[in-house]
């Protein structure tokens, strides 16, 4: 086939692909995006199959058998995870406008710029190989396709070597091809999402391309060349040279096969060109959910036949006669099928182009925003922060990084790629990568990483990998003394690169991979237990651990407290990203909040923040937090701030507990003194009522006393009878006053407590008597009969004789008062009672209503009708007898109805 | 009502959780299915219908992985964004 038909359809295959991104862009911008669907997204991370798939499956599984797989089983294993994982790192970057992995690791930790440096140097570094891969496919498929493609002829495929002058190199021309095309996907203008919407369109659909041509390619030699894939093996399990190949030959290969399966579970999260796609690229994290099926049985298709292919070709050709990496163009070209033969090459190229583009894009954007721009941005001499238009400055880097990139990696497969295998070559690349899992993973998980951790643990690990697989691939190609890998360095046997400390037996890579990850895990986790974060670091690492609270979505940080202009801001953004988009986004977010920034000159906190998210988008966030700093005029909000607003925080807390506490406390003492103050109205009442009633009291028999004395002094010519009448009153009534004031006086020496009391334990029987002698004469003045019955033999009680023998005289007194002359009766029982001595006084007299059987016991009171008869006494005796026996412990009641007299009863309890 | 949207979201918190814990599950089984223990049994030579065991199993128990893992999806109804 000639070199210009080739070279045609791959260009025509080339603008298609362009077409398509430019169609994508347009429909992005118009807002209807072409590949807001899961498919599209699980297509899209289907970038992981480069021409490592398409071309050196094959070659490696002519060498190892199953050997190729694990690179496909890892990442299906992972697919099951990314609900968990990949989610998160993609909530993460949306909240933080991540745009890159280097971005994503320095955010994480405290958006150092060192580390995103050193992520991206390990990146280009380490992607180099990678990309050198693709350059040698499809330089070596071009030139099969174009020299050895007589029909029935068998293709020699000799890979070019270093001694082809670099005018002749077909590598050479591929890469600069590739890098236009890059650089035309990659870099047309700057978006403020660092969103390639056509990108992804494209490449979901030359993986499309790729699946289609490599099935095609396994059908037609299933089918075609062979009868099916079951004749393929049973005629390669008539050679025992091929028929080794159905197992795995030792304990050796089967590590291995873990081993990559391990390291092609990191990677598919850890390539730059992934996370590029699958994170920052994802527009909406729900998709994830179909991809992680999608992208697992993509990849199975891919793979359904590689092995026949591999063994096919291992049939047809003579060994020697055809590199197994070019099989697949080889065997439809032996049969002479150039149209296959040239789909397949478009497939090859297809996988080759997708993951050119994608990666170096990846890489450009991590170099200008994460390793060129900090740097220029702290020369002063440049001034760049006061520069009008960066966006060209930023497009300007962006494109030199994608050349060089590619260049570099033309450079490796000149030099170093030729004397390996495809699939080698992207190992040493994978195993680069996977360096970045531990901080990545650590990062989203454990919040104690530091940043002093994360660089540890990224200069351990590739170290590391530099030692025991770049160095030594550089020194096998004669680039570097071979000496250090066959007997170690300085002739230490210990320091041989591909047994380093005597681990011998192993396949280089999987050395390598335990090696650097141990090196790499130790000093991330060991360094970050051993060092402190600072206060950035601490607040960073929260937001990513916990992105899915509700807090760290709004929360987006708030380092800056102090303000900046407005126009400041927006004319910062619009340098990096076009005025146009600065104000179509600060426009946006004050709609959004109903603000007018036009009118409010300073921005707050939170618009601060806003600004260097979208700066983030454009430059990465530890550039974005140079550039703010620059305008804002607040400072970053220091741990010991951060700490101390916390104590207030707290401080306030406790003192609007104790407020509240206090509250209640007063509130409880304005009840107690409502209460207290209702009390003493009431007894300032009742003393009004006791001045006025005792004077009342003493006034009538000082009226009578005077009365009677005034007629005396004034009639000195009464008779005798008369004036011994009246004398009697007087000394009568004055016995009453007398009475009368001894009564008040003791109710008020009881109530004050200040009454002498003489406690004994005496029998209560005695003192009844001694009242009953005392009260006989005014009962049988009055004819009233007294019959007594005490009982004997009850107990002793404490009391005071005196002040009982008052209580009993009160109460005969009063029932002598109101029982009727002459057929008044009164009964006083004595009884022993459970709770002590009972003693009751019953009177035949007029009874009391009910209603007033506790009124009686109050002071002056006097029940019955005070206008018709006078009753005598004080009214203070029953008062008195309350007040003396509640002291005693014991009590006073009344039993009576109207009309059928009174008992007036009281208990004296038992001595405890 | 917000009592009702409290256990909305409480049913569809216990749903969620339940779905990462299958994707877990179906980790686990395709790490079970891809480790030594398993991958020694069939590395042991022979074939199946024509095709050398060790290739029958590895495919085999990939399609099988991600059958299930497709199921552990898919068969959670979609609700919404959240779905």
């Amino acid at each position: 086939m000639s070199g210009a038909v080739v070279i045609g359809v791959a260009f025509a295959y080339l603008c298609l692909l362009f077409a398509i991104a430019y169609w994508g862009d347009k429909r992005a911008d118009a807002r209807r995006s072409l590949i807001a669907h899961p498919a599209i997204y699980a297509l899209s991370i289907a970038v992981y199959c480069t021409s490592w798939t398409f071309y050196g499956s094959v070659g490696r599984a002519t060498q190892t058998g199953v050997g190729f797989l694990p690179i496909y089983l890892g990442p299906t294993l992972m697919a099951a995870l990314w609900w968990l994982v990949l989610r998160k790192m993609v909530r993460i970057s949306k909240t933080h406008r991540i745009t890159s992995i280097a971005d994503f690791v320095s955010s994480r930790y405290g958006k150092s710029t060192f580390l995103s440096g050193l992520v991206t140097v390990i990146a280009v570094i380490g992607i180099m190989p990678y990309i050198s891969l693709q350059l040698k496919a499809v330089s070596a498929s071009f030139t099969a396709l174009v020299e050895f493609a007589a029909p029935g002829s068998t293709p020699g495929l000799p890979l070019p070597g270093a001694d082809t002058p670099f005018h002749a190199d077909t590598a050479l021309y591929v890469a600069a091809i590739l890098a236009a095309f890059a650089i035309l996907f990659g870099t047309r203008h700057i978006d403020a999402s660092e969103h390639h919407e056509g990108m992804v369109a494209a490449i979901a659909f030359e993986s499309i391309v790729k699946l289609l041509a490599f099935l095609a390619v396994g059908l037609f030699v299933a089918f075609g060349l062979f009868a099916g894939p079951g004749d393929i093996f049973r005629q390669a399990a008539e050679r025992a040279d091929l028929a080794r190949l159905f197992t795995m030959p030792d304990a050796g290969a089967i590590g291995d096969f873990v081993a990559l399966t391990l390291l092609s579970m990191l990677v598919i999260l850890c390539l730059p060109r992934q996370f590029q796609v699958s994170v920052v690229e994802c527009v909406d994290e729900v998709h994830i959910k179909r991809a992680m099926w999608m992208f697992p049985l993509y990849l199975l298709l891919i793979n359904l036949f590689v092995l026949p292919i591999a063994f096919a070709g291992l049939l047809t050709f003579q060994p020697g006669t055809v590199h197994p990496d070019l099989f697949v163009l080889a065997l439809p070209l032996s049969q002479g099928h150039q149209f296959l033969a040239l789909f397949a090459f478009i497939g090859g190229l297809s996988a080759a182009t997708g993951m050119i583009i994608v990666e170096t894009v990846a890489l450009a954007t991590m170099v200008c925003n994460d390793l060129v721009m900090p740097v220029l941005l702290r020369i002063e001499g440049l001034n760049l922060a006061q520069r009008r238009d960066l966006s060209r400055l930023l497009l300007a880097i962006r494109r030199w990084t994608i050349v060089v990139v590619v260049l570099l990696g033309y450079l490796y497969v000149r030099l170093i790629g030729q004397s390996f295998a495809l699939v080698t070559i992207g190992l040493v690349s994978f195993a680069a990568a996977a360096q970045f899992a531990p901080v990545l993973l650590g990062g989203i998980f454990w919040r104690g990483a530091t940043r002093a951790g994360a660089v540890a643990g990224l200069m351990g690990g590739f170290g590391v990998w530099l030692y025991t697989l770049l160095l030594p691939s550089f020194a096998r190609s004669g680039w570097l003394p071979v000496g250090f890998v066959d007997h170690g360095l300085f002739g230490f046997a210990l320091l041989k690169p591909y047994a380093l400390f005597g681990l011998s037996g192993l396949d280089p890579i999987t050395h390598s991979l335990i090696w650097s990850l141990i090196a790499n895990l130790g000093f991330y986790i060991a360094v970050s237990l051993a060092s402190g974060q600072g206060a950035i670091e601490r607040i960073q690492a929260a937001l990513f651990v916990d992105v899915f609270r509700p807090s760290g979505e709004a929360g987006g940080g708030r380092f800056w407290r102090g303000t900046a202009p407005v126009a400041d801001l927006q004319e910062l953004v619009g340098r990096f990203v076009g005025e146009e988009a600065a104000a179509r986004a600060f426009a946006l977010y004050a709609a959004e909040r109903g603000l007018d920034l036009a009118l409010q000159g300073e921005a707050d906190a939170d618009l601060v923040n806003f600004a260097e998210r979208i700066l983030a988008g454009a430059i990465g966030a530890a550039s974005a937090r140079v550039m703010v700093a620059s305008v804002a005029k607040g400072e970053v909000v220091g741990l010991q701030e951060v700490m101390e607003i916390l104590d207030e925080a707290s401080q306030i807390l406790a003192y609007s507990q104790k407020l509240e506490m206090k509250s209640k406390e007063l509130e409880q003492a304005t009840a107690e003194l409502t209460a207290a103050n209702e009390r003493l109205k009431e007894l300032d009442r009742l003393k009004d009522d006791f001045v006025s009633t005792i004077t009342h009291e003493l006034r009538t028999p000082l009226t009578s006393i005077r009365s009677f004395s005034e007629i005396l002094h004034d009639n000195p010519e009464l008779d005798l009878g008369q004036r011994q009448e009246f004398l009697r009153i007087v000394i009568s009534e004055s016995e009453r006053l007398t009475r009368l004031i001894n009564q008040v006086l003791d109710l008020a020496k009881i109530e004050a407590g200040s009454l002498d009391w003489d406690i004994r334990t005496l029998d209560v029987a005695e003192a009844v008597r001694a009242a009953l002698t005392a009260t006989q004469r005014l009962a049988g003045d009055k004819g009233v009969t007294l019959t007594v019955d005490l009982e004997a033999g009850a107990p002793p009680v404490p009391a005071d004789r005196d002040r009982l023998i008052q209580v009993m005289v009160n109460l005969l007194s009063n029932a002598v008062k109101f029982a009727p002359p002459d057929k008044g009766r009164i009964a006083v029982t004595l009884a022993a009672t459970p709770e002590g001595v009972r003693v009751s006084v019953a009177d035949n007299g007029p009874g009391i209503p009910a209603d007033h059987h506790e009124a009686v016991f109050d002071k002056f009171r006097q029940v019955g009708d005070t206008l018709t008869e006078k009753p005598e006494g004080s009214g203070l005796g029953l008062a008195i007898s309350r007040t003396i026996l509640e002291h005693l412990g014991g009590r006073i009641w009344v039993e009576s109805r109207p009309g059928e007299g009174a008992t007036f009863n009281f208990v004296l309890p038992r001595a405890v | 009502m917000p009592h009702r949207r409290t256990r909305q979201r409480a049913l569809r918190l216990v749903r969620q959780s339940s779905v990462t814990a299958r994707l877990v599950g179906v980790f686990l089984l395709g790490a079970f299915l891809f480790l030594p223990p398993l991958l020694r049994v069939f590395n042991a030579g022979g074939f199946l219908a024509g095709f050398p065991l060790l290739y029958v199993y590895l495919f085999l128990a990939w399609a099988g992985l991600v059958a299930v893992m497709a199921l552990a999806i898919e068969g959670d109804p979609p609700s919404g964004i959240d779905g």
